[in-house]
């Protein structure tokens, strides 16, 4: 390293220059390059991390204050149904995004001795991510949703979000291409496993037909869409929570305990063990659900093998702190990187058995899920990141870190927290199971009245929004030693000069010599020349990375898509109205599914509460499928028919006037808010093009949609309802919900193709 | 997609699952096997010290 340059702070004008690589004649075959890493971009990820991790938490604790107390929600735009994917979308893809970025382009451009490719492509990653965030806090509380699980944004978010996306890829590939390292390190496999795979998840869960500036209906239907749904909300887990912060910690960890990772043997197992075992796996969201046997007996398999990869990765981590677990009790960064560790091998461990069948049968749509994925998030995501931060904190402003003890302090308070709020959702997530499978002795339902198992987990709720308060207090201790450290930052920041060889065609080894070909095939292969001949080559390696995915992606998917008998079409089964489809797309924008599931398990327990079993054919018209993946209210799969039109406006109008103990919000406004019964034509149509067979609709779907709402708008009069409802958007909902269910009723023969 | 569907149904290609599913494991053994096969000890030794024999981290 020569002497370092300098590039000014916020307090002088911001003008940066990079330096001309200068080539130094060291020795007559080994040429020196110049250059030195842009730090700003780090700087701005890591701003950027806090502030949207702060509005993601704060945004998850107001939703669950609201499960506690359904007077905090504030219909239209502020109610749990719109929040939620808010909370959702903020701590995935704003925090723990923002949060990989900053370590990506850290630890990018010093393992592969490089600048990024290009310091505009690094902005414009930068701030189109964040006009993204911006665009999805606008949206999701306006209801605009494709009702999809981390999935939500609309068709013109999702374009954006693939530019971005190609930017920073480009940006990345550009700079391995550029770079003065020879060997990619794991940590960089993973991103690129990560820019690949995200890629081709965001691509192919979101193909849908626009039917307006935000809106659009999936190109899948019904169990199609349910498995691609789950294959990439599964594998976003995988690729955007997991193998990124794998990267992260397989190198940051070294970095804070000064010691080299235990094994890069393991290391390089635990990469390849994810990429070819977790793509397989996602179908175990979908357990007794109206999915094809073989699926869902794949996925569990494949979750119960990752179990072990995922230990040897947490094993790897704990061993790299051997010989130095003294600095553990002084240093708060590794204190993060411990609970993360560990949280990472709780998460691992619970996923798998989660995907058993027997267990999930009893976790699925419970707080069950919920603990589990805060397990990973809080703990393993949030952790890694603080500790990442408190680390880097020093390195980017240049100054000490204001105040280690308000780190330790932030340290406690998160840990108590994180034990507050899962101990009391996973105590809420069994409870609620057990009670909704429980029969008395006579054979009944004990807890036929859904809202009793709701009532149940009320202190529960409360105990999680303590642990979360808890959590965002040491958030803010957090913000306030990242200020205090900013304020402590040098004039100027220095920026160090690096010196390094440049890259030439015989692979070099750190000593400088020229390492000999092993003879023969066998020696080759063992000595893993070939595997190192790719990470020589990335566009290789990243070729055939992104093979083993979407070949494994395919092969589980395209029969579901393709081969007939996988879903048995039902000849009752017929399209929606178009009220009715005006009137589940009300119900996606209130966000109901984020609350009701429409999917009733071959359990007793679920045929007596709920009605007969789901089946696959049900679905064929569904364009977003709504199974939903938690019961927070009851199941509405055969919800037609069921309460007369008049209960379900005054349900929608005010909940607890109905049920007096129910949590849901109220939607008055729906009483008051026209319909547009104008744009329901595009919406059919685009169903038509879709494949649905509307027939006439397709012609004249207002008028039709007025005759129906003109029709049930006179039974609720007649129920002794309001008057006037006909154009307005309750009507579409009623329509909907006294649909949900009836065709399976209708008398009908299933028919099957083999 | 549904004249695909047609096709594809008739084309009993639901046996390929399976193929593909034996040479991913055939693939991720290969790497298992080599990973942990005698040699290289040294290079790997390298390869783990590469984020922290790195420069510029302003420490």
């Amino acid at each position: 390293m020569t002497g370092p340059k300098s590039t000014t702070t916020g307090r002088e004008p911001a003008r940066y220059e990079p330096p001309i690589p200068q080539p130094i004649a060291t020795t007559p075959n080994v040429l020196l390059d110049s250059f030195s890493y842009d730090d700003d971009i780090v700087r701005k990820f890591l701003i950027a991390t806090f502030v949207w991790g702060l509005v993601g938490m704060l945004v998850g604790l107001v939703v669950a204050v609201q499960l506690a107390n359904p007077a905090m929600n504030v219909a239209p735009f502020l109610t749990f149904g719109r929040l939620r994917p808010l909370h959702t979308n903020a701590v995935i893809f704003a925090f723990a995004g923002n949060a990989f970025f900053t370590g990506a382009y850290y630890s990018t451009q010093r393992l592969l001795k490089t600048r990024m490719f290009s310091d505009g492509l690094s902005r414009f990653h930068f701030w189109g991510w964040q006009a993204i965030i911006v665009s999805a806090a606008i949206t999701l509380p306006l209801g605009f949703t494709q009702a999809k699980e981390y999935a939500e944004l609309e068709w013109p978010i999702d374009i954006a979000i693939a530019v971005v996306w190609v930017a920073f890829a480009v940006n990345f590939f550009g700079a391995i291409a550029r770079r003065r390292e020879r060997h990619l390190y794991v940590a960089v496999w993973s991103h690129i496993a990560r820019i690949v795979t995200v890629a081709s998840l965001h691509i192919f869960n979101n193909l849908s037909i626009p039917a307006g500036p935000f809106k659009s209906y999936s190109i899948y239907a019904g169990v199609q869409d349910a498995f691609m749904q789950w294959w990439y909300g599964h594998n976003a887990v995988a690729f955007f929570l997991t193998t990124p912060f794998l990267g992260m910690m397989y190198y940051f960890l070294p970095k804070a305990a000064e010691r080299p990772v235990f094994s890069y043997k393991l290391s390089i197992l635990h990469f390849w063990t994810i990429v070819f075992m977790y793509i397989w796996a996602g179908p175990h969201h979908l357990h007794y659900t109206a999915l094809p046997e073989w699926a869902s007996t794949l996925g569990m398999l494949f979750s119960v093998m990752l179990w072990m990869p995922s230990w040897g990765g947490m094993v790897n981590g704990l061993l790299t702190l051997r010989g130095a677990w003294h600095k553990v009790v002084e240093e708060p960064v590794l204190k993060f990187f411990v609970v993360a560790i560990t949280a990472y091998g709780m998460a691992t461990f619970e996923g798998p058995m989660l995907s058993i069948k027997s267990v999930n049968a009893l976790a699925h749509y419970t707080d069950w899920i919920i603990a589990h994925v805060h397990t990973g998030a809080l703990g393993w995501n949030g952790f890694l990141t603080f500790g990442m931060i408190y680390w880097l904190l020093p390195r980017l402003f240049q100054a000490p870190l204001y105040s280690k003890k308000l780190a330790e302090v932030h340290f406690w308070v998160a840990t108590f927290g994180i034990l507050l709020y899962v101990v009391a959702i996973y105590s809420a997530g069994v409870t609620q199971g057990l009670m909704w499978r429980a029969f008395d002795e006579t054979g009944r339902l004990a807890y036929p009245d859904f809202v009793e198992t709701v009532m149940k987990l009320m202190p529960m709720y409360w105990m999680r929004a303590a642990g979360g308060t808890l959590y965002i207090v040491g958030m803010l201790l957090f913000g306030y030693n990242i200020l205090m450290t900013w304020r402590r930052r040098p004039a100027s920041y220095e920026v160090p000069v690096i010196q390094a060889p440049r890259l030439t065609k015989e692979y070099v080894e750190g000593n400088g010599r020229v390492t000999p070909a092993p003879a023969g095939v066998w020696a080759r292969f063992v000595a893993m020349d070939w595997h190192r001949a790719w990470e020589r080559l990335p566009v290789t390696f990243t070729v055939l990375t992104a093979v083993a995915v979407i070949v494994a992606s395919l092969f589980e998917v395209l029969p579901t898509f393709l081969i007939r008998s996988n879903v048995p079409t039902i000849a009752s089964v017929k399209p929606y109205t178009p009220l009715e489809l005006a009137g589940r797309d009300v119900y996606i924008a209130e966000g109901c599914f984020n609350c009701h599931s429409q999917m009733i398990r071959p359990f007793r327990h679920e045929t007596e509460r709920y009605g007969e079993y789901s089946k696959p054919g049900e679905f064929v018209y569904d364009h977003p499928f709504l199974w939903g993946s938690r019961r927070i209210g009851p199941d509405l799969a055969r919800e037609g028919g069921r309460y007369p039109n008049l209960w379900h406006v005054r349900h929608m109008e005010d909940p607890r006037a109905i049920t007096q103990k129910s949590i849901m919000p109220a939607y008055p406004h729906l009483l008051k808010d026209p319909l547009d019964f104008v744009g329901i034509q595009r919406r059919v149509d685009v169903m038509a093009m879709l494949g649905v067979p509307y027939g006439d609709a397709v012609n004249r779907a207002p008028e039709m949609a007025r005759a129906q709402a003109d029709s049930l708008a006179k039974a609720v009069e007649g129920e002794g309802g309001p008057k006037g409802l006909q154009d307005k958007q309750i009507i579409a909902l009623v329509a909907y919900l006294q649909r949900l269910g009836r065709d399976i009723k209708a008398p009908q023969v299933a028919r099957s193709t083999p | 997609m549904k004249g695909l569907t047609d096709v594809v149904s008739g084309a009993g290609l639901s046996v390929y699952a399976e193929v593909a599913l034996v040479i991913f494991l055939i693939a991720f053994l290969g790497i298992v096997i080599s990973l942990f096969a005698p040699g290289k000890q040294h290079t790997y030794e390298r390869l783990r010290h590469l984020p922290i024999d790195g420069e510029g981290d302003n420490a």
